[in-house]
């Protein structure tokens, strides 16, 4: 049942109880005013009177829209209500969104004793407000919440949307492409829906790319991101070389991103989790996942989660999640999430509750928040974390082997040196490289490019300069072969490869000896 | 009980409806028989008259002490000034009645006369409760900014201005419905 259809239900009964106070909990005045009107015209109720209340508009009746009194102040309506529920029965006033409900104020007070009132002669007040309402008040009736729209309403309103200009603009959409929008729509409200569509309509077309548009559009909604930060992709982001492994698993998993995935019972795919060696490609594997997917990218910093005042660090991690749930479909970024679950042993109790918190999200979230974490520092990881169902999967990121590194070799030459290399100078850098991590290849050839403008083009470099550049790294595999060794260890036993199946030996580990040839020999 | 008395005629479903009228039950004022005063004796017409006034009267109490509850239960300015243009809707109502087709010229200018002295003795005494709230010692500027608010919301105002056609007559259940306009 949809979130309106079950409001309805429950309002459908309060009404019928004739509970005095009904309050409604919602950001959508119109979609509740809705729900009510639904609720007041059903024939069965044709003899009850209802009327609504709203600042702008005073005294009306609901049903006709007539207004009822000249004056439109909340106390005239609050008098009107009072003659009313003292001269007949089922008498039904509705206020929308009156002020200072939140705290024990003199309106609540007459609220209070207007509800008393209408308890008297079955007579009923029901309060539309998007804040929460003094616990006085409260007890004296019932509550309900209309969440946003869910995809099967928001469906509805696409479809609205789409039959008012059908023959207006060309439209590309099937009714599978509306579902899918329907899904990647969810968390917005139905005004914020009705402006996302109109302004892609007002482009003069409604085209089919325009439903992953949608996603990347939707953050633009929201003013304040609450505990994330939306990552803006640079073209350099993109290109990732090696993990292949990784990049044939995501393969599976795009397609189940967008999926319609309501007459299954399946949920959208949860995440990964990325650990291993430093500076392979686990930060850079989220960014290139975000531009694969054509999803908007949104980092979440564990350090910044943590505040000084009880509760608050879980206060500020929760709003976080909620926050990602709201922009979903997205890529989550979390980056070293082990520098924020650590400490399990900590007497505070905080990152045992925020491990808690975060547990229950992956577990329960129906979002398309497709979550990217990485990790380093895989001892401090609880392991509940680790285990199946938490993320789709784990993976380990080791040192690229020859292959992957001659495609990393390839993507920063061109990017650095705005040439690629001959197949006769890649060979033997790849030979040079080995035990490189990604970025160790990344920051030789940085300041190769960095030369070649210092001199003036790539013409004026020798070859050796390249080479010697790479001779002269050395690579956290050499300098702590005892730190990369633990978490290849590591991740032999519990992880699957990120690249391909085999891991990469350690220089002197395997007892493979390596020979620096420059050009000039 | 036949003819004029039978069912009272103009007289009686004027004063049943100025009855009703005044005492804000549901009243329409269309439907209302035209008035001349050369149907009625002298008294009866002073009665009638009588009821009329009395019913204005009446009417612009009520509407005066809904205002100054309005007025009262406001915490900001824009508040304050929203009761006031609101206020002119129930002063509409009234002015239409001292204007109503059904009654004679001469009558009806006296009354508009009436009401609308009345409305700019209300416009008046808030004037005066400004100068009040200076003397008490209120903040000048933030008397100032009332001033404002009270003459830019005039309630003379409806001495001119025409009662727009029920402007917020629109339908607040009404689902959101929009057609783009294209280039």
């Amino acid at each position: 049942m949809s979130n309106y259809a079950e409001s309805l239900s429950h309002l459908d009964s309060y009404i019928s109880a004739r509970v005095p106070v009904i309050a409604m909990r919602t950001i959508e005045q119109q979609r509740a005013l809705r729900l009510l009107r639904e609720a007041a015209t059903q024939s069965r109720r044709s003899s009850m009177p209802f009327w609504i209340y709203t600042r702008a508009t005073g005294l009306r009746d609901l049903r006709t829209n007539a207004p009822v009194q000249d004056d439109r102040s909340l106390a005239g309506a609050m008098d009107f209500a009072a003659a009313q529920f003292g001269s007949r029965p089922n008498a039904t006033i509705v206020f929308v969104d009156p002020d200072e409900l939140e705290s024990d104020t003199p309106v609540t007070r007459h609220f209070a004793e207007l509800a008393r009132l209408a308890d008297s002669n079955m007579g009923s007040i029901v309060l539309i407000t998007d804040t929460p309402i003094w616990s006085g008040l409260q007890r004296l009736g019932m509550s309900l919440r209309l969440d946003l729209p869910d995809s099967e309403e928001m469906y509805g309103i696409l479809s609205g949307f789409l039959g008012d200009h059908h023959g207006h603009i060309p439209i590309e959409w099937t009714e599978e492409d509306a579902r899918r929008a329907a899904e990647f729509l969810s968390g917005v409200t139905e005004a914020e829906c009705v402006n996302l569509m109109a302004t892609i309509a007002a482009k003069g077309a409604i085209r089919r790319e325009d439903v992953l548009g949608l996603a990347q559009a939707k953050d633009r909604i929201f003013s304040d991101l609450t505990g994330l930060e939306r990552v803006h992709l640079k073209q350099s982001d993109y290109a990732i070389g090696g993990l292949t492994g990784l990049r044939t698993w995501l393969e599976r998993k795009h397609d189940m991103i967008s999926r319609d995935l309501r007459h299954t019972a399946l949920r959208p795919p949860r995440g990964v989790l990325l650990v291993g060696v430093p500076g392979c490609g686990k930060s850079l594997s989220a960014k290139a996942i975000a531009h694969d997917w054509q999803l908007p990218l949104y980092r979440l910093d564990m350090a910044s989660i943590h505040g000084k005042y009880l509760g608050e660090s879980e206060g500020r991690f929760r709003e976080a999640l909620a926050m990602a749930d709201r922009v979903a479909p997205c890529v989550l970024w979390i980056d070293e999430i082990e520098k924020g679950l650590a400490g399990r042993d900590d007497m505070s109790g905080v990152p045992q509750r925020i491990i808690g918190q975060f547990l229950y999200w992956l577990q329960e979230s129906q979002s398309r928040a497709f979550v990217v974490a990485t990790a380093n520092d895989i001892r401090s990881l609880p392991p509940e974390l680790l285990r199946k169902g938490r993320f789709d999967e784990l993976f380990f990121v080791d040192l690229p082997d020859a292959q992957d590194r001659k495609e990393i070799i390839r993507i920063y030459h061109h990017r650095y040196l705005q040439a690629h290399p001959d197949p006769e100078q890649l060979d033997r850098l790849v030979d040079l490289s080995e035990g490189f991590a990604g970025s160790d290849i990344e920051a030789a050839l940085h300041d190769v490019g960095e030369e070649v403008v210092r001199r003036g083009g790539i013409d004026r470099l020798k070859d050796s300069y390249v080479m010697d550049t790479f001779a002269q790294v050395r690579p956290l595999s050499v300098s702590n072969p005892e730190q990369i060794e633990e978490i290849r260890a590591w991740g032999r036993e519990r992880a699957v490869p990120a690249g391909r199946a085999a891991v990469t030996p350690v220089p002197g580990d395997g007892g493979r000896t390596r020979r620096i040839v420059f050009m000039d020999e | 009980m036949t003819g004029l008395w039978g069912d009272g005629g103009p007289y009686q479903a004027w004063v049943g409806f100025l009855r009703r009228w005044a005492a804000l039950e549901p009243a329409d004022p269309a439907g209302l028989p035209a008035l001349r005063e050369e149907q009625y004796d002298s008294d009866t017409w002073v009665r009638l008259t009588e009821h009329l006034t009395s019913a204005l009267n009446t009417r612009l109490v009520t509407w005066a002490e809904h205002l100054v509850r309005a007025l009262n239960g406001t915490r900001d300015e824009f508040s304050w000034g929203r009761e006031l243009a609101q206020a002119r809707t129930g002063l509409h109502t009234v002015r239409a009645l001292a204007a109503h087709p059904g009654l004679p010229e001469s009558l009806r200018g006296r009354l508009a006369e009436l009401v609308d002295d009345q409305i700019t003795q209300v416009q008046a005494q808030l004037e005066r409760n400004l100068e009040d709230e200076i003397r008490r010692g209120t903040d000048p500027r933030l008397v100032e900014r009332r001033r404002r608010t009270l003459r830019d919301n005039d309630l003379t105002a409806t001495f001119t201005v025409r009662p727009a056609p029920d402007a917020w007559a629109y339908d607040p259940a009404a689902p959101p419905r929009r057609r783009i306009v294209p280039e």
